[in-house]
This record gives C-alpha cells, sequence and structure tokens, in this order.
C-alpha cells in the first residue's frame, strides 16, 4: 500500500494495512494531541477527515499531505508509514489539555522576517519548491498580520516535494495587536507548484487564557 | 565505543510493533543477557512490553538488580522488589496502559556495560482508586517519560526516572499544586534523613563537573548549549544550536517553535533559581532514520528559589531538578527538543517537602 493510501485509510478511522499506521504515532489537532494507534484512529472514526475531490497530495520519501480548500494532514513518513500526522481543518478535536505558557520573542533582533525556514533541515525539498513556499508563506502570513496581528511569525516545521508540487507545514504564532494581548501557536498547511495557484490551509484555533504559571 | 557502534542495532522511530517483536538471532554482542533479546534496543523495549503490556510485572525480578537503585525527583527507591512492588501497583491502577517506545538512545559505556535512554509516550485510562490523586476519574491519560537505565547482563542496575508528572495530573483531574503540598506536608513528618539524598544531589550537581564527553561527539555541543544557557545566561549563543524552527516540547505542556522559545523555557526556570549550577550527567547518541541523529542528555540543575515566577512567590528554598532532554539533530542542528522533568516534584520542595 502507498503512503496514500494509508492516509485515506487513517481519514476514516480505519486501521491501514501493513502497519500503515505505526503503532506510536501521535497526531495534532487544533492543539489536542492524540498518543498512539488506537487514539487517533478513533478520533478520526468520530469525525472524518474528507478534503473533497479537488485535493492535492504530496508524497515524498520523508513525508506526505493531502490538502483540500478547507484542511489538511500532514504526516512523517518512514519507509512509507505513518508516524506522525498533524490535521488542520473544521471540527471539534476535543477540550485542549492545561499547560504552562511561555515568554517568548521569536525574533532575537530587530530584523524581522515573517518565516522562520532553514533550508538544511528539508533534505526532500529541491530549491525551486523551497523558494516558492517560503513566498507562498510569506504571503499568507501577510494577510494574516493585516487582519489585527501585531506579529504573525510562520516557522516551517515540515517542507517537502519539487518545483512541480511541494507541501509546507508551518507552525504560526500569532500575538495580537489588542490590549491586552492574546498569544497563540497553530498551524497552516501549503501546497505550491510552478504551474498552479499556491493553496494555503489555516487551522482554526481559539485563543487560550495566558498562564506562564504552574 | 563510539557512538554509532553496530549500526545494525536501529532506534524504534519508525519501525511498527511488529517488526520491533519479531524474534530472531543476536545482532549485538549481549553476554549475560536473555538469548530473546536481540540487540540492546530490544532488550528495552521488549523487556517493558513484556512487563507492562503482558502484565509480566514479576519479570522485574530478572530484569532488575536485588539492590537496584532507582532515582527520581520524588526520592530514590532501592531494591527489586519495590520496584516489582511499584508496577503491580501502577497496573492496578491504570490496567490498559501502553508504552509507546518513541526512541532508545544507548551507549556501551564499557564492554557489557549498557546505558540506555528510552523516551516512552504511555497511554492509559485511569481505572482505578490510588494514593496519589484518590478516585478513579476514568478519564485518559498520555504523558513522556524518559528512562534512564544502566543495563548489565539482563538486569537493570541503576535508573533515572523523569516523567511529566504535572501533566499527568491535570489529565486526572487533579491539582499538581494541591497534589504536591499534600506530599510535602507528610515530607515534614517522620525522620528527616530520608530526604538526604537531595541535599546530596545537590552537592554532587554544585561540586562535580560535566560528565566527560569526547570533543566530536554530537552529544558535546548538546550539552554546551545547556551550560551555556543555565550556567552562563548566555542564551542567545546557547540557541544557535537549534535550527530557527526547532519544535521545542518541555514538560507540564509547553509547546513552541524556534530558538526564542527555547530560550524562554531556560528563562522561565532560571528567573527564578538565583546561584544556579548545572551538571550533565550523562550523554549518549544514536543515528536515527533519514541521515539525523539522536542526542540523550541527563542533566541536574540546583538553585536558589529567590524570585517570583513559574512555580509562584519565592519559598527561598534550594531547589533540585533531575531532567533528561533527547534531541533530534539534523545537518548540525537540533530541529527537536523533548525535555522531561518532574515539575509537581519541584512544587514538593517549594512547599517544604523532600526535606527542602
Amino acid at each position: 500500500m502507498s503512503a496514500v493510501a494509508h492516509l485515506a485509510a487513517v481519514a476514516e478511522g480505519r486501521r491501514p494495512d501493513h502497519d500503515g499506521l505505526i503503532g506510536n504515532a501521535r497526531c495534532e489537532w487544533q492543539g489536542v494531541e492524540s498518543m498512539g494507534e488506537e487514539a487517533i484512529l478513533a478520533m478520526f472514526s468520530r469525525q472524518t477527515f474528507a478534503p473533497g475531490p479537488d485535493a492535492v497530495e504530496i508524497v515524498a520519501r520523508s513525508g506526505a499531505a493531502w490538502i483540500g480548500p478547507d484542511c489538511a494532514l500532514v504526516a512523517d513518513l518512514y519507509d512509507g508509514r505513518v508516524g506522525r500526522l498533524w490535521r488542520l481543518g473544521p471540527g471539534d478535536a476535543g477540550e485542549r489539555e492545561p499547560r504552562v505558557d511561555v515568554a517568548f520573542d521569536p525574533d532575537l533582533s530587530q530584523a524581522r522576517g515573517d518565516v522562520l525556514f532553514r533550508r538544511e533541515d528539508h533534505p526532500d525539498l529541491d530549491d525551486a519548491a523551497s523558494v516558492g513556499l517560503v513566498e507562498t508563506a510569506s504571503a499568507a502570513l501577510a494577510a494574516r498580520r493585516a487582519a489585527s496581528a501585531l506579529r504573525v511569525r510562520g516557522f516551517v516545521v515540515r517542507a517537502f516535494g519539487s518545483g512541480e508540487l511541494a507541501a509546507a507545514l508551518l507552525a504560526v504564532y500569532t500575538l495580537s495587536d489588542g490590549s491586552p494581548r492574546s498569544s497563540q501557536f497553530g498551524y497552516a498547511a501549503l501546497a505550491w507548484g510552478e504551474d498552479r495557484e499556491p493553496l494555503v490551509v489555516f487551522d482554526a484555533l481559539t485563543p487560550c487564557p495566558w498562564n506562564p504559571r504552574l | 565505543m563510539a557512538w554509532d557502534q553496530d549500526p545494525q542495532v536501529l532506534s524504534p522511530m519508525g519501525r511498527p510493533m511488529a517488526e520491533q517483536m519479531a524474534e530472531g538471532p543476536r545482532r549485538q554482542e549481549l553476554d549475560g543477557f536473555e538469548p530473546v533479546y536481540r540487540d540492546i534496543v530490544d532488550y528495552i523495549v521488549r523487556c517493558t512490553h513484556r512487563i507492562w503490556e503482558e502484565k509480566n510485572a514479576g519479570l522485574c525480578r530478572t530484569h532488575y538488580g536485588p539492590d537496584c537503585l532507582m532515582h527520581t525527583l520524588s526520592g530514590p527507591t532501592v531494591g527489586v522488589e519495590t520496584v516489582t512492588q511499584n508496577t503491580v501497583g501502577a497496573l492496578a491502577g491504570y490496567a490498559d496502559r501502553v508504552v509507546l517506545a518513541e526512541d532508545v538512545i544507548w551507549s556501551e559505556d564499557a564492554p557489557g556495560i549498557f546505558y540506555s535512554s528510552h523516551r516512552i509516550s504511555s497511554r492509559s485510562t485511569h481505572f482505578g482508586d490510588e494514593a496519589l490523586v484518590g478516585a478513579a476519574s476514568m478519564r485518559g491519560t498520555g504523558v513522556t517519560t524518559i528512562a534512564d537505565c544502566k543495563c548489565v547482563a539482563n538486569r537493570i542496575v541503576e535508573e533515572w526516572l523523569v516523567r511529566d508528572n504535572a501533566r499527568a495530573l491535570w489529565q486526572v483531574g487533579a491539582e499538581p499544586r494541591a497534589i504536591a503540598e499534600a506530599a510535602a506536608a507528610a515530607d515534614r513528618d517522620g525522620d528527616q534523613t530520608r530526604h538526604d539524598w537531595r541535599k546530596a544531589a545537590i552537592a554532587e550537581t554544585r561540586s562535580l563537573g560535566d560528565v566527560a564527553i569526547e570533543a566530536d561527539h554530537p552529544a558535546a555541543p548538546c550539552a554546551q548549549m545547556l551550560r551555556d544557557g543555565f550556567a552562563e545566561d548566555l542564551y542567545g549563543q546557547a540557541a544557535e544550536l537549534l535550527s530557527p524552527a526547532a519544535e521545542i516540547r518541555w514538560p507540564s505542556n509547553r509547546r513552541g517553535l524556534g530558538r526564542g522559545y527555547w530560550i524562554g523555557c531556560l528563562t522561565q526556570l532560571a528567573a527564578t533559581l538565583h546561584d544556579r549550577a548545572f551538571r550533565c550527567g550523562h550523554a549518549a547518541a544514536r543515528p536515527l532514520p533519514h541521515g539525523d541523529v539522536a542526542v540523550a542528555l541527563r542533566w541536574s540543575l540546583a538553585g536558589w528559589h529567590r524570585a517570583a515566577g513559574v512555580w509562584g512567590e519565592p519559598s527561598g528554598r534550594e531547589l533540585y531538578i533531575l531532567a533528561a532532554s533527547h534531541y533530534r539533530l539534523r545537518a548540525g542542528r537540533i530541529v527537536e527538543d523533548v525535555t522531561v522533568f518532574d515539575e509537581t516534584a519541584i512544587l514538593r520542595q517549594i512547599a517544604g517537602g523532600l526535606g527542602a
């Protein structure tokens, strides 16, 4: 079975053949984490993932992405098997766990940059695609910032593919421009190709109370 | 021994359980180990599976030394019968516990003396009543543990166990601070010499230098990074070892990205702990799939709780933290940091427990 078939099975809450979902996999969705195959499949069974007929599939040695108009799945692959998942899109992911928030500066200088990206982190991405993906991410984040955020930064967590078609998973950090400010992490998935319109899906996240203490 | 010796001994990362559990011939010299174990990673993963998932807690008696010393931030335990009984207790309360091996980063520190750092995400249901949190909540749990074990001839002779207990308590509906304060009250009763281990651990952190790590070992820059941060307050310099988009997972659900977030994790602790001392106690590294490298560090931190911050108002007490970090390196930079320590045990010290 291919990685695409494995993802399709998981999306319906079915166990893929040939250990296509590794037992110790974890999946994040709207800040909620499912640990292990059993919990992941239960989550997808409750709410199946259906990106629609026009969804884009991108598969490389180390990763796969399945990106529709308003939802996405991004996976780490090991020999074609799914080892980790990020789900983006609407639905009820459940209650987020309490946490200790951490005060931080995403820039460490006044040379502000929208997208934090290190080329060497992504060996399965070709050079043309890396430029296209970062430009697409930067444009998407700029639009996001214009909608009332003081600060929006994208951390390229995963990226793979070629100039024909490539995908990236961004962790998106937002600091609002209100008073008081609110801060949150979420994800965005991008598909980019030289001869196609870029596709960008942002996860739906609600701000949580700021709690930098235990 | 070289950090990448025995390349045929694979990390569990990316490998299905069925493949890991397949029986077969030895892949590595393991003097004195049961024939079923194919290599040191298999020993760790398979014996954990047999004890926890197959419920054969009695196998602790053949897999731990009679006088094994288990270090936790709540205090040490001694002896195989204590290990066995604690395992049975955990199985009673969390009967469906699944131990998901995320990585085993190991070294052979001398011929036949193995050291493994086993990162586990354990998922379970809180089915049973227990002393620490009370009545069964029937809530699901899932937290990360790192178990560092010194293994000789089929037996774990010393273990350092760190678990994200604050997250575990939240998951079953308990409040870490309340649990810590109750434990601290109990700690203040009775013979206080039972807490002497903590004073000794602080003295060790303050007086012993870092474990020797060869300069070209992948763990060397990682240990230096933590030292530059915690001991020298050179956070920006330290963070240059991380990818700008590194993923950071610290206890109590601290999850973020990038060098600045990592700095934030360190300064959150350092701001409250004055006159700090840092020590790296062990280091190991192993190859990972796709050409990545895994590094395991066990480290400790001591400092005086003299400023308000993440743990509330300053207690004025000297605190001790035992921690383990697993790093994933790619092309010379850290792309993932999973750090674990028991933050509930820190609150317990702040509340005057554990002899603090």
